[in-house]
Formats: structure tokens, sequence, C-alpha cells
């Protein structure tokens, strides 16, 4: 095993030991959140790499002049005025070079004005994705399907005034079946099984991969070949 | 930021921030005001197991005058000094109805002495000191010692089927349509001469879901190079970036086709998650990619994402561990993975002997899970039908085996 | 009767169709204001009843782990659970753990506990500790030392300053509080609070998250979680409890999730047309190739 391949999968084997050690051994506990931190700032160094790629990529798209290339001025053009707006803050923690707290701060303005509508717009789209996805998807095709049509349209019923009024006629005795009682059912038995099915399936998926990323398994290094 | 800061200054031993401090008279060491309530009794101090040390708990018996409906005591105050005579510091009050206190700035190895006393009003009732009460680390958290347990079992499973199948005892797994299907949408992007999609989710490196979307990707991208298809990999997190860059590049040099990965190919979108959408949005309805690959940890985009895929007519072929997203990836996608089907895709594309006795010691740890689960809801079903005396201590054994400290 | 051809059918109800559709769905109630009666389910009125006992002065931790993208479910939950807590007269602590939290806490203070509530003064019955970055380890750390996570508010006055801050006194971890309530829009939440927080703390938690998160919180409940409200209409349903014991709450901005329960009510409803619709179609196609 070359060098090159050696040392880095020598910091992984020793840390991923002393992180799963450090849950046993009260001492060393406060490593975990150490080693968390050191995630949290190197992850803070990559933004400017993140930055470099993405004003690279439309500098590129300006300068070659292609489809679309406008989009990238404004995209350019918002990168630097929010930047700009976050270098005021050296020095000015109220008023316009406040964070984006403060009032009558620029960040705060854009935050209110720019970032919230188009975030918000944006996660409203899903209203209609989500009408044309029932409408292709909800098929009576085979059994599996015909169950999750029944269950969906039992819940999307459920979730309205007329989940209450299409049982409410069922006598006393049968009152288990009426809609507002079944919903509740769905959510807390079949549905609360299948996901701590899957919960415990990604668990031990999670454990699988971390072990074959410790060994160097599933990426092996620079330096290794197959 | 901040917290980090928080947690690297040293934690200050002698001057621990406290509310006031009123130090009692030299040379008492009961606090002299006339008793107004009584005291409470059997008051203890003792070492908090299982910590790095440096937390005394304090135990007590409430006062007799400790009633509710009388309201004469009206909390306690707990009082610390290095020595039984004092002088006693104020360490915090607690309310009535409570006998029980945490003092987490014993500082290790440090004797302290400690007295309760009953509050009425402003007067601070007769108190005896305690002690000495010495904070020290334990060298195993005896509370986890199941954990310790269950996790060596899992992580020897694990690597029996690594062993074995390396040995030549490589398992027969069930064949995945979404696996098989990746080959084919390849193929199909080759003839329509359209890119392919990448999206490892919307998590960062440190999530695992992300890793083994990584994992699927160098499988991808050492097809792609085969193909000669273009392949477009969006990020949300530069980290995630850095990493799939070094991917794609492993990914062809094993299949033989090392190439330096484009900038166009590999790029940072933004941080958001329906910046995500935007982004990667506005690349299907430019480029109309014949397949899309989302392999990761998502959370709402899955939606946006999969309809609009679905609106290109682009293949697609999803993978996640997020019960929350399955139904949206099952309502567009063309194939799923569900749960630890993600982990189990890169051993499958790469048919690695390790991977798939990886995936066999997987299936091992949860026949074991099924094992207990069934065998507790045995017990727990038995016991309530038939109220069986000693079924319920056993139920309650295995209960005790799963809980955390 | 029209002849349509086979694909005809699916051009007309295409996806601009379905699109059009829903925005007329969601508009129209909107503008007449529709809006229906809501019947509490019996895990809202627990969550109810787990407030409504909080004596005065309880400690609650407050925590807002949301964004402006899905303010529509969870701002009215966070409304209807200050006004409630606020109701009750006991101590909020409020923190976020999302880096736009901050914003939602801002404006809760701004709109509902300083405009409605003008005798709960700031350091005394509540204090607003921001933003930590950290997500899990945040609460690791708050589980046993408080303010070693949170040492100032977002005034970064110091925690432990008991002039300014006499309501951070006897917070001294996690379980010097009564109560949690988080309102939670995905990662980090309520997924976090419970495991690293409530359950090793032992403090009771309640709180909402957005619809589709809400299926990972229910294996916890009702053990380890008191309950949670779903989305807007659990929301709905918690505003129209508040309503029925406070009379004097009857005031637009106490009935907004009630209001939005219209649009979604009517979505609802259109989307389980279009299913039967779609397998109506399905079904009819079906029938053709048989016959043909």
């Amino acid at each position: 095993m070359s060098l090159v391949a050696a040392v880095p999968r020598g910091i992984v084997l020793v840390v991923a030991i002393v992180l799963i050690v450090a849950m046993f051994v009260p001492p060393l506990e406060p490593l975990r959140e150490e080693f968390s931190l050191f995630f949290n700032i190197i992850a803070a160094f990559a933004f400017v790499l993140g930055g470099a790629s993405l004003i690279g990529r439309h500098a590129r798209k300006i300068r070659r002049r292609a489809s679309g290339y406008g989009y990238s001025v404004v995209c350019i053009g918002a990168f630097g005025i929010t930047l700009a707006a976050g270098l005021l803050k050296l020095g000015n923690p109220t008023g316009i070079g406040g964070d984006v707290t403060a009032r009558g701060s620029v960040f705060a303005w854009i935050v209110r004005y720019v970032f919230g509508p188009a975030d918000s717009g944006l996660f409203a789209l899903l209203a209609f994705f989500i009408a044309s996805a029932a409408f292709r998807a909800f098929r009576v095709r085979n059994r599996e399907s015909t169950i999750m049509l029944v269950t969906a349209f039992l819940l999307l019923l459920g979730r309205t005034f007329l989940g209450g009024l299409v049982t409410s006629w069922l006598p006393d005795r049968l009152e288990a079946f009426e809609l507002p009682n079944v919903i509740p059912w769905i959510m807390s038995v079949p549905l609360k099984a299948g996901s701590r099915a899957i919960l415990i399936g990604v668990a031990v998926g999670a454990i699988a991969t971390s072990l074959r990323i410790i060994l160097g398994i599933d990426r092996p290094y620079r330096g290794e070949g197959k | 930021m901040a917290l980090a800061l928080a947690l690297l200054a040293p934690p200050a031993a002698a001057s621990m921030p406290i509310a006031h401090s009123t130090p009692s008279p030299p040379g008492a060491n009961v606090v002299t005001v006339p008793a107004a309530v009584a005291p409470p009794t059997e008051v203890r101090a003792s070492d908090r197991p299982n910590d790095n040390g440096g937390a005394v708990i304090l135990d007590w018996q409430l006062s007799a005058d400790d009633r509710p409906q009388h309201g004469l005591v009206t909390g306690y105050e707990i009082l610390r000094a290095p020595a039984p005579a004092g002088p006693y510091r104020l360490l915090g009050r607690v309310e009535p109805g409570t006998s029980h206190f945490v003092d987490i700035f014993a500082g290790r190895g440090k004797p302290f002495y400690y007295q309760v006393a009953a509050l009425a009003g402003t007067t601070r009732g007769p108190a005896r000191p305690v002690g000495p009460a010495v904070a020290t680390a334990q060298w195993f958290n005896h509370r986890r010692l199941n954990m310790l347990a269950f996790a060596v079992l899992l992580a020897a499973a694990i690597l029996f089927g690594i062993r074995s199948a390396r040995r030549g005892a490589l398992p027969r797994l069930r064949e995945l349509p979404g696996v098989g299907a990746v080959e084919a949408a390849i193929a199909l992007a080759r003839e329509r001469n359209r890119p392919v999609l990448f999206i490892t989710g919307s998590e960062d490196l440190n999530d695992i879901q992300t890793l083994a979307g990584l994992s699927v990707l160098k499988e991808v991208a050492g097809r792609t190079a085969a193909e000669d298809v273009p392949l477009r990999v969006p990020h949300m997190h530069s980290l995630v970036m850095t990493a799939a860059g070094d991917t794609l590049e492993e990914g062809r040099a094993a299949a033989g086709k090392p190439a330096p990965v484009d900038p166009d190919e590999n790029f940072y979108l933004c941080d958001e998650q329906f910046g995500l959408v935007a982004g990667a949005g506005g690349i299907m309805y430019r480029e109309r990619p014949a397949a899309c690959f989302y392999f990761g940890s998502f959370y709402a985009e899955a939606l946006a994402l999969g309809e609009i895929g679905q609106t290109v007519g682009a293949v697609q072929i999803a993978g996640t561990g997020q019960a929350s997203q399955l139904p949206f990836l099952l309502a567009t996608c063309d194939h799923v993975l569900i749960g630890e089907e993600l982990f189990a895709a890169s051993a499958l594309l790469s048919r690695d002997p390790a991977q798939l006795g990886c995936v066999r010691g997987q299936d091992l740890v949860k026949l074991l899970a099924i094992g207990l689960i069934g065998l507790g809801c045995l017990l727990a079903t038995l016991a309530q039908v038939t109220g069986w005396g000693p079924l319920i201590p056993a139920w309650d054994t295995l209960r005790s085996l799963f809980r955390t400290g | 009767m029209v002849q349509l051809g086979r694909w005809a059918v699916m051009n007309v109800t295409g996806r601009r169709c379905i699109y059009l559709g829903m925005l007329l769905a969601v508009t129209v109630p909107m503008i007449w204001r529709i809006s229906f009666k809501e019947h509490p389910t019996p895990m809202v009125r627990d969550i109810f009843a787990t407030i409504e006992k909080l004596p005065k002065n309880a400690r609650v931790l407050f925590v807002c782990d949301f964004d402006p993208a899905s303010a529509a479910e969870t701002r009215p939950m966070e409304d209807a659970f200050a006004r409630h807590l606020c109701l009750r007269g006991v101590g909020l602590y409020c923190l976020t753990l999302w880096p736009t939290g901050p914003i939602e806490i801002d404006r809760t203070i701004r709109d509902v506990i300083a405009l409605e509530f003008p005798s709960y003064r700031y350091g005394q019955n509540f204090v607003n500790l921001g933003y930590m970055s950290g997500n899990e380890a945040v609460v690791a750390v708050a589980l046993t030392n408080f303010k070693k996570a949170f040492s100032t508010d977002v005034h970064n006055i110091s925690t432990h300053d008991a002039s300014r801050l006499p309501m951070m006194v006897p917070i001294e971890d996690l379980a010097s509080f009564d109560l949690i309530v988080d309102v939670s829009a995905g990662y980090p939440g309520l997924n976090e609070w419970i495991p690293y927080g409530a359950i090793p703390a032992g403090v009771p938690i309640v709180g909402g998250s957005v619809a589709v998160g809400s299926p990972e919180i229910f294996p916890y409940i009702p053990e380890q979680c008191g309950g949670i409200l779903v989305g807007v209409k659990g929301a709905a349903e918690y505003e129209q409890l508040l309503l029925e014991q406070y009379p004097q709450l009857d005031r637009p901005e106490c009935r907004i999730a009630l209001e939005r329960m219209g649009p979604q009510t009517v979505a609802h409803l259109m989307i389980i047309g279009l299913i039967l619709l779609g397998n109506g179609i399905h079904l009819w196609r079906r029938h053709k190739e048989a016959a043909a």
C-alpha cells in the first residue's frame, strides 16, 4: 500500500476508533463534540470552494455567451450584493450593516423581501406538483397499488371536514370504523410499523456502510487500485 | 462558532458562576436563622456515576412542612463549601417538591461539603453539612454496556460476512430492479445523446446517506465514462462537491477511462434546498437529461425534483433512507430503493466481494432484530393475555437490554 | 355526447389544467374566506391539556426549528403555542437550531408576546436565546450544561447575569425545564430534541411538525413524546381548542390556520377528484384495450 493511500486510511481508522471508544469512555466524550466542531470548521472553509465553483461556472457561461447567460449575470450580481451586505457587518453590528435580525439592515431586507418570498414560492410549487403526481401515480394497477390508493384516499378524506361526515351515520358500536378514528389508527399502527422497519433497516445499513468506509472497502483511497 | 469558543474555553473550577453568594459567618456550620420550617432529611451527596467527573448528585427527603396544600416551603437552597466549617456559598435554588439537585460545577477531585436548607419565603431554615463529596471520572459508562455488546455483535456479523465473501462464499443477493435499471438508463442516455443527472441529496458529507450516494456515484461515473455519456452532478454542499470530484475521478479510473473532472460536470449550486430545486430543475429543463439519479438524503425537494424529471421525460431512479420522502419518490420515479437498499446499491453495482459480504452481514443483523422483535412481541402479548407472573419480569428484562443511557 | 380520442381526454386534463385547477382550489377559498369548523383529535387535545395543566411560572423551553419556507404550516402552530403558554403565565425560553430560525422567534416576540401580552417582561417572563449551530451536538451539551450551550442571549447578555436575566438563574440543564415545546420543519428538530434531549433529561416534550415530516415522529408517540400538531390541520385544531377555552381570542390573527384549512380542504377534495378521474381514465383505457 502506498503512502498516499495509507495516510488517509490511517486517519479514518484512528478517528473512527477514537470516536467509537469516546461513546463508552466518559473522559473522552468531549472529543465527540470537538470532532463535530472540526467538521463545521472544515465545512466553513469549503464554502470558499463552493463560491469559486459557482462564480467560475457562471463566468464561463457569460464568457461563452451561452444560452441563458443573462441569468448568470443576475446570479453573480446577487452573489456580489449579498456578499457585500455580509461584509458590511464587520464593525457595524447594528443599523444598515446589522445581521439578519437587526432592524433596517440590508441583510434583513434581503431575507424578508427576496429570500423569504423566493423560498416560500418554490415551496408552494409542491402543491401543484402533488396534484399532478397524484393524478398520475395513484392508479389501480395491482394489489399493492390498490392498497396504497385506498389508504391515500382515506387519509386525504380524513384530513377534511368531510371525513367526519362521511361515516357519521355509523352506529355507536361501530364507532371504531368512523374515519376520524380510522385515520389515527392508520398513522399509529401500520404507518408506525412501516416507519420503524425502515428506520431499523437504515440504521443497520448505516452501520454496515460506516464499517466499509472505516475499513477502506467502499472507497479505496488514491494509490490503491482494483 | 460561538459554541466552538464556549466548548474550547477551559471550565472555570474555583470561580463558579452562581446566582449570588451569601457567605455564612466564619466558624458556623449551621445557618443561623430561626427555624421557620423543618429541614429536609437524609441529605446525601455523591459523585454522579458514568461521567467525566465534575458533577455531584444531591438527594434528600422533603421537609416535613413541604406539602402542596400548606405552601409553607417555598423551595430549597443548596449551599456548598470546601470545608465543613464553611464559608458556604449559595449554589442554586429548586422548587418545593424537588428532592434532587446536580452540582455540575463541582470540579474533578475536589472535596466539597453541602447543605440543603428549606426556604420559607426568604427565610432559610436550618441545615446540617454533608460530605465530603468528591466528583471523579469513571473510565467506563456502565449504562452503555448493552450498547457496546450490541455494537460488537453487529460488527462481528458484518465482518463475518466480509470475511466469508473474501474467501469465496459469495452471497446470493436478491436483484433490486432499481439497481438493474441503472445500466439501462445510462444506455438510453447514450442512445438519445443526452446527459445523466446525479444528485447526492441535500445533506452534508457527515450524513451516511450522502456517503452511500457517493458510493453509487462512483459506479455511475465509471459506467457513464465507459459509454461516453456526459454527467451532471450539482451539489448543495461544497464539501460534498469536493468529495464527489475525487469520486468521479476514481470511478473513471476504475473503469479504465481516467479523465479529469470538468468543473461544469461537478459543481456547487447553493446551500438551500429550494435553491437546489431551482438550479437542478433549470438544468433538467434546459439540457433534458435522459436519466436522473437521486441517491442520498432528501427532504421536500424530492417531490419537486421527481416531478420536474417526469415533465422532461427522464428515466428516474431514486434511493433514500428518508421514510417521509419515499411516497413522493414512489409517485414520481420509475424505480426507488427503499431504506437499506440504498446502502446495498453500491455493492450490487460493483459486485465487489467484500461489499457483497457486508450486505450479508447486514442481513444477519436484521435477522437478529426480527428475532428479538418477535420474542418481545410474544412476551408482551402473552403477559397481557395470560397475566402469568414470570412473563412480566422476563418482558422487563428484555426491554431493559435496549435502554440507553 | 362528444367523442373524444384516446389521448384527447389526457390533453384536456393535461398538466396545465391540473395546475390551473389547483390554483383555483387554493385562491377562491382564500379570497372568499371559506373555512370549516375543526373537530380536534385526541392527540391535539392531549397536547392542549399538557399545556393547560402547566402551573404559573413553569419553565418552558420553546424551540422554533423552521424557516420561512415552511412558515405557512409552522407559523400558526408557533403563534398558537406562544399564545397558550403566555395565557398560562409560564416562562418562555426561546431558541432555535436553524440559522433562519431567529427571524421567526423575533416575529413571534414582536407580533404575539409584545403585542398581546404587554405584562410579559424580557428577562423575567421570556428570553430569546437565539440560534446556536451544531444541531444535535447543541442538544447534547444543553442536556448537562444549558448555559454552556447558550452562554448569552440574542442581545449578548450573559445567561449568568442574574440581574438582567433573572429567569435564567434556576436553569442548570435540560432537566430544569418543565416542558419542551418544539415546532420543527425537518432537521434538526423534534427527531433530535426527543432522543438527545427530552428522553435523557426526563422532560416531557410536545410540538408541531410539517405534515411531511410527521411520520418520523410518530414512533415516539405517546411514550417519549406527548404528541405533535401535524401540519396546518393540527394547527387549526389547536386554534379551535384555544377559541373554545379562551373566547377572548376570537380575532383574525388567532384563526390563521383555521382560515388556511379552507383552501387546504378544497385542495384535498380536488386531489381526491383527480385520483378518481385518473383511475376512471385508466380503467376506461384498459377496457378499450381489452375490447380491441
